[in-house]
């Protein structure tokens, strides 16, 4: 069976969102399947400008085919006609002008898609909200399986995302309220899914002790891993964090690891350390006393997945659904919804060292039942094997008189 | 260590927490709870920020009162005693009381109707809600129906096209056959 994975960038060089869960998936999948990507030849996701080579080449194993970006997109003016698309009333015609902006417009790709050559059994589709994702579902409905990376984003409530939910063939969920949001959206129930996210892998070799030593690190520490940002919600987690010390002096300090497009306040128990080896990544996390999860819009959030294999609690943005949900499932964080639930939680679980060590049981219990590459593994075959079943019973069907 | 053995102590006493079988839902119950609580208590925290900063100052010394103001204030602690029997006495409270019940009946009344015309614009809802939901049942069947009318139709069409290849292959094949 051949599948092919379409996704909107594809590179070593991309450590996260949808495009790295796609290069894993796609690398965990090529045992099963024979498996391709499609993809185009961006690695700037602001402006999708040409950068790698066309054609194709081979990553990890996996046969890369690269389309190119016929017009990268301007930021300001994209900028512009999405505010006004929010902002108010407005036509069909304008939400697909907002997805051409959106880009990445890769023409050739979509061309591809409608010759149907090189002949695919699948088409996996990565994030829901890009022209070549939308056209190129809407191109081969019946082959096509989206993995749709939703979050509570306002352009998912523009109208040309309703009938494309209903459209592909099925459905791989990240979580149970992205399937809940995106069926309470388009009314898709009727369409097959599965909640199934990604796996980690977690590095076996972990030191706190060398993590410690090599950033010069004493005492307890809380930490954060990854963009340091507003969208991520860092902005609050300095303020809750620096009021919590306030009140209660207590000695603990905040770890901060990944890039950075937010100025971090000065504080000699706020250590930033940049972006790190995943050695150093999985050292830190090995050391702290808790992840801080404080982002709004999360689709899955990797790096909690990360926390719990690790056997460490999370205190995580309530405001977040799939956080939340997640938390609770899990029994293996707490959350806030603001500063005084922030600092009573935080309090708690920083007094009570059996709370910590039990959330973190649980957690790592669920990691082990649901986010281990053969779970993952498995639900997705479980998914192309439903597909193949129908179409078994379609051509039956077809045959009857 | 001893902060921390405090602290653990502290949080016992206000949290129950099952740890064999953890609810965190139940867990962050009680946090929000006690957030809540919290931040609804600004008082609370005020006096404990004044407990630990710099002690008030010293207040004003009062001023001394005047020999007619002394005799008021102890004539009237000494009478006060005899309020209610003043009150009894010099005020109508049976009147009061009926007027105040007579009162309340009304207000009773008026509730007793309000309640009234509240179910009654509940129940009025619930019909508007269920003739909505019947309404667009009725559209959705009868689009359904439109389609397959018209796929019908279609399928007469061809059948009815078929028969009439089949007639005029029929009168060719007879007079190829029987000339």
């Amino acid at each position: 069976m051949k599948v092919v994975f379409v996704v909107q960038r594809y590179s070593l060089e991309i450590s996260g969102g949808a495009e790295l869960h796609c290069r894993w998936v796609a690398e965990h999948m090529a045992k099963h399947w024979e498996v391709e990507v499609w993809t185009t030849r961006a690695f700037d996701y602001i402006t999708w400008k040409n950068h790698y080579p066309a054609g194709r080449e081979v990553i990890n194993g996996v046969p890369v085919r690269r389309y190119p970006v016929r017009r990268p997109r301007d930021p300001e003016k994209f900028g512009r006609l999405q505010a006004r698309l929010l902002a108010g009333e407005h036509k069909a015609s304008d939400e697909l002008r907002w997805l051409e902006e959106e880009g990445p417009l890769a023409t050739a790709l979509l061309a591809d898609l409608r010759r149907g050559r090189p002949a695919a059994d699948y088409f996996i589709f990565f994030s829901y909200r890009y022209y070549h994702s939308y056209w190129g579902v809407h191109t081969v409905p019946n082959k096509a399986i989206l993995v749709p990376t939703a979050e509570h984003d306002p352009v998912i409530h523009l109208r040309l995302f309703k009938g494309l939910f209903r459209r592909p063939r099925a459905f791989i969920y990240n979580s149970v309220e992205e399937q809940d949001m995106i069926q309470r959206l388009s009314g898709n129930r009727s369409v097959p899914g599965l909640v199934t996210g990604v796996g980690t892998e977690v590095l076996e070799a972990r030191s706190a002790e060398r993590f410690r030593q090599k950033y010069g690190l004493d005492g307890d520490y809380l930490i954060y891993i990854g963009r340091v940002d507003q969208n991520k919600g860092c902005h609050k987690m300095f303020d809750y964090f620096l009021r919590f010390k306030e009140e209660t002096g207590s000695p603990i300090k905040l770890v901060l690891i990944g890039g950075t497009v937010l100025p971090i306040p000065r504080h000699p128990d706020i250590r930033y350390l940049g972006i790190l080896s995943e050695q150093d990544k999985f050292d830190g996390l090995e050391g702290a006393l808790l992840l801080l999860m404080p982002s709004f819009y999360e689709s899955l959030s990797m790096v909690t997945l990360e926390a719990w294999a690790l056997g460490k609690p999370v205190l995580a943005n309530a405001h977040c659904e799939v956080l939340r949900g997640q938390c609770r499932r899990s029994r293996a964080g707490l959350d806030f919804r603001d500063y005084a639930e922030f600092s009573e939680a935080l309090g708690l679980l920083l007094a009570d060292q059996r709370l910590r060590q039990v959330l973190g049981r649980n957690g790592a219990a669920y990691y082990r039942e649901n986010y281990t590459w053969e779970v993952i593994e498995r639900k997705y075959l479980t998914v192309v094997d439903q597909l193949q079943e129908e179409n078994r019973c379609r051509s039956i069907n077809s045959l009857r008189p | 260590m001893e902060d921390k053995e405090k602290g653990e102590r502290r949080l016992s006493g206000v949290y129950k927490i099952d740890y064999e079988a953890l609810d965190v839902t139940a867990l962050m119950d009680q946090v929000r709870q006690r957030a809540a609580r919290r931040a609804a208590e600004p008082g609370q925290a005020a006096a404990e920020t004044e407990e630990a900063g710099p002690a008030s100052p010293p207040a004003a010394p009062a001023e001394p009162l005047s020999l007619k103001k002394k005799i008021k204030i102890k004539v009237q602690r000494f009478l006060t005693p005899f309020f209610p029997l003043q009150r009894l006495l010099a005020f109508p409270v049976h009147l009061d009381l009926m007027q105040t019940t007579a009162q309340l009946h009304q207000t009773n009344l008026r509730l007793d109707r309000l309640l009234a015309k509240v179910h009654q614009r509940d129940l009025t809802q619930e019909y508007v809600k269920l003739l909505h939901i019947l309404c667009h049942n009725l559209v959705a069947e009868l689009t359904k129906l439109r389609v397959e009318h018209e796929a019908l139709k279609l399928k007469a069409q061809i059948l009815e096209k078929d028969f009439e290849q089949l007639g005029r292959r029929e009168r060719a094949m007879e007079r190829r056959i029987l000339p």
